[in-house]
């Protein structure tokens, strides 16, 4: 039939696979006409988990055989959580010292509201949209206490929210105490795609999320502080990264917060392309950052 | 799922999916379609886990359409799916729409296409236990066709088909697999042309098949086949065209074949058929036309080369013609075809005919003008071959012969004729080695004239025995004729009444007649072998 054509139009391909046992499922769109295409994978589970510890002593040397074979005195430890891209990873090795932490991890997480996929293109548009819509909230909240004089410690962790991230590295240090506390907030992710016949023009994910992460420390060695937080294209709007080498005390609280209502498009982005951008507020447009695409003069 | 659009701009489309992770794992979608242009769709499903894996395919192409609309769901588990579909379009250049899917090496699937033609069709589909698709297809236009097929993971396989060129077609058709195979149509077709078919085969070669089709008319048919151990198809027909015809075949995996047919012009047809295959094949057909020309035929042919085959036909200027028949043929390690036949016309011929693959041969032939005829049929061929008719003709002329031969040219032949009356005759023929026949025949009309004759070629052994009457004529006849290597011989014994009584008997040489009127009865005979001959009419009253 293609003979008859006198239009050479595009092919767009929707998908969403999902399964039930592992509670995943992937959307993705893909334009044949120039190879462009987005995908999203998302996995999670309906689950619990409450974790509690108390840790008093001394990392020291044992004899390990009768002959008297020494074993070398360390400590290490490790954490890695993951539901939903909602993550706390830890690390911490130490060498011969006095050792002493608590800590509380409490995870929940839902993964049995139905995933719902949308597109339309009006008639007389070559516009296409397609929407993608979870509710598979989470809740991660961690308290952490460590408290430490020896010979060298190494301490990192990091919390990581749909892109976002909060995190803090203790090297070499010969006396450690921290306290840190986490709340991770996932509520649901709405993703939005916009692509013409011949490419996609955008895609926003939004997580509908927050992170709140307060630390306090006395440290001796290096002190790595970080945070960072993405816009809904995955796009870098704030970053902090801050070093200290020597004996500080610090505290530091960071709260990130992105929150997205169900209407994945506030702005009426095709009066954009049709009627110029002469309604708007190029500030506010701004985010977009595809401004281009739209054939705007505005950017 | 996934889902797949190359739509014009002037084509509007919206959908939505929605996986439930809560109480059992399932997906639905809906969608729909509108607008005008060109398109083209494509929708899979894809199951998976517990050994249960399926994918379902839709396609919806459409070139030029000045409207389209479409509408769709879908329902699916990891182990079980349903979809339906319906599109509509007007105006295009081309359209095609196509449902099938696949479950563990079971395939099942419709489609219909329309070229120049406004088409609205509503397809579904189940997967689970079983996989399954059925359509309603409506068409108007150029060219239209809907089609259904399944084949299991046997190899049992079974499809249906309708097309139409220049007119309107409403089909509806279904195709399943699950341990067999199965297809089905209900079909209306009004159209300068239109032809319908449904076939199945099972795993190991036996097939069966119907089919219908017209030429400027309208046609109504319900098809149905499956295959499974065996094969089986069936039809329901009603025909109003200027040409109509109908079939059944059936092939076992040994190669018997057998075979129903009918045609008309100009007429009516109703049909009722089947044909099976198995350890045999068989057909058989139900029939009724009224139309200027009707021709039904039966045949039956099996693995061995024995054929037989029973034909009506019936020819009816005034256009007030009839033709009943009710055939069957058989074939298996012989053959067999029979006739019950009616015909009302101006003319009307009926045959049946069986040979034998040592080349023996039996035929029966009615010939009839300005009138009716009722026969009874049939026709063997194995390890003798026969054939044999009931018949009752009131005509102008009606004309009642049986014919054997053997393969050695040995032959009988058993004639009956009327002019202007009624003719009742039960007669048969057979043959093997030797061949013989015999009738009982009642005539009244102007003429009446029946006679038995056997001839041996080879060696020139003949006899004849008759009984021929004009005016007034009644004649009451009974005789039988026989022929084989060393002699052929023949017998008759008549009641006669009518102006004129002239029985003849003949042998090689030989010659003996009566020639009276009135009412008599007589008895003849006539024989020649290798040492002699003989040929006898004797005036018993």
């Amino acid at each position: 039939m293609n003979r008859f054509r006198t239009l050479t139009t595009a092919l767009l391909l929707a998908a969403l696979i999902s399964t039930a046992p592992a509670a995943s499922w992937t959307g993705s769109v893909h334009n044949v006409t120039d190879g462009s295409s987005w995908w999203i994978h998302r996995q999670s589970g309906t689950m619990k988990l409450n974790i509690s510890s108390s840790v008093e002593g001394e990392i020291a040397p044992i004899a390990v055989t009768p002959a008297g074979r020494v074993l070398s005195p360390h400590y290490s430890g490790m954490a890695d959580l993951d539901a939903n891209d909602v993550r706390l990873q830890e690390r911490t090795a130490a060498l011969e010292g006095t050792y002493s932490s608590e800590e509380q991890i409490s995870l929940k997480a839902e993964a049995e509201a139905s995933v719902n996929r949308t597109y339309s293109k009006p008639a007389g548009s070559n516009v296409w949209t397609i929407t993608l819509e979870e509710n598979w909230p989470v809740a991660l909240n961690a308290s952490r206490t460590v408290d430490y004089v020896g010979k060298n410690i190494n301490d990192r962790d990091r919390a990581g929210n749909s892109g976002d991230s909060v995190g803090a590295s203790f090297l070499y240090n010969k006396e450690l105490s921290r306290e840190r506390n986490v709340a991770l907030r996932l509520e649901r992710l709405n993703a939005t795609v916009i692509a013409t016949n011949d490419t996609i023009i955008s895609v926003d994910v939004f997580p509908t999320r927050s992170t709140v992460y307060y630390i306090t420390s006395h440290s001796t060695g290096i002190a790595d502080l970080r945070y960072r937080q993405l816009d809904s294209r995955g796009d870098l709007i704030n970053l902090g990264e801050e070093r200290y080498s020597g004996t500080y005390d610090i505290t530091r609280k960071v709260e990130m917060e992105s929150v997205y209502t169900n209407d994945t498009d506030e702005k009426d982005w095709l009066s954009c392309c049709v009627g110029g951008c002469s309604d708007l507020d190029p500030c506010e447009i701004a985010s977009w950052g595809e401004v281009g695409v739209f054939d705007c003069a505005c950017s | 799922m996934t889902d797949s659009y190359d739509v014009a701009d002037s084509v509007g489309v919206s959908g939505r999916s929605t996986a439930s992770f809560g109480d059992g794992f399932s997906m639905t979608d809906s969608q729909s379609l509108s607008g005008s242009g060109d398109a083209n769709v494509e929708q899979v499903l894809y199951g998976s886990g517990w050994g249960a894996d399926y994918v379902v395919n839709y396609a919806l192409e459409t070139v030029g359409a000045s409207s389209i609309e479409g509408s769709g769901s879908s329902t699916q588990t990891p182990v079980a799916g349903s979809i339906s579909r319906s599109a509509s379009t007007t105006g295009s250049w081309e359209t095609v729409s196509e449902l099938w899917g696949v479950q563990g090496g079971d395939v099942a699937g419709v489609g219909s296409y329309a070229f120049w033609a406004d088409i609205s069709t509503t397809q579904s589909f189940a997967v689970g236990q079983s996989v399954a698709a059925t359509q309603n297809v409506n068409a108007e236009g150029f060219y239209a066709v809907a089609f259904g097929g399944a084949m299991d993971n046997d190899g049992n396989w079974a499809e249906t088909y309708a097309d139409m060129w220049l007119g309107s077609m409403g089909s509806t058709q279904t195709a399943r697999t699950g341990n067999s195979a199965s297809a089905s149509q209900d079909t209306t077709i009004e159209a300068v042309d239109g032809w319908t078919w449904t076939d199945a085969m099972d795993a190991t070669g036996n097939w069966a098949g119907t089919y219908a089709g017209i030429e400027y008319g309208s046609l109504v048919t319900d098809q149905e086949a499956e295959a499974g151990n065996s094969a089986f198809a069936s039809q329901y027909s009603e025909i109003e065209a200027e040409y109509g015809e109908a079939g059944s075949e059936a092939e076992d995996d040994e190669g018997n074949w057998a075979e129903t047919y009918v045609e008309l012009e100009d007429g009516n047809l109703v049909t009722d058929q089947g044909a099976e295959a198995d350890d045999g094949a068989g057909a058989g057909q139900y029939s009724e036309i009224e139309a200027e020309y009707g021709w039904a035929w039966s045949k039956a042919e099996d693995s061995e080369g024995n054929e037989a085959r029973t034909e009506v036909e019936m020819l009816d200027g005034n256009g007030e013609g009839n033709l009943a028949t009710d055939q069957e043929a058989e074939a298996g390690n012989s053959a067999f075809a029979g006739q019950i036949s009616l015909v009302e016309g101006e003319e009307g011929w009926a045959r049946t005919w069986a040979e034998d693959s040592g080349g023996n041969e039996a035929w029966t032939d009615i010939d009839m003008q300005n009138g009716t005829v009722l026969t009874f049929q049939a026709a063997g061929a194995g390890n003798g071959v026969g054939a044999g008719q009931l018949t009752l003709v009131d005509a102008e002329l009606g004309e009642a012969e049986s014919y054997a031969e053997d393969s050695e040219g040995n032959h009988v032949d058993i004639f009956a004729a009327v002019v202007d009356g009624s003719l009742e005759t039960w007669q048969w023929a057979e043959a093997t080695n030797s061949a013989e026949g015999y009738q009982e025949t009642e005539i009244e009309g102007d003429l009446a004239y029946a006679f038995c004759e056997a001839n041996n070629t080879n060696n020139n052994y003949f006899a004849y025995v008759d009984n021929w009457v004009n005016g007034s004529a009644h004649l009451e006849f009974e005789g039988e004729a026989s022929v084989n290597d060393s002699e052929a011989r023949a017998h008759q014994v008549s009641h006669a009444e009518g102006d004129r009584i002239w029985p003849w008997a003949n042998s090689t040489n030989n010659n003996d007649e009566n020639d009276t009127a009135g009412s008599h009865d007589f008895e003849s005979w006539a024989w020649t072998n290798g040492t002699g001959e003989y040929a006898d009419v004797e005036l018993i009253i």
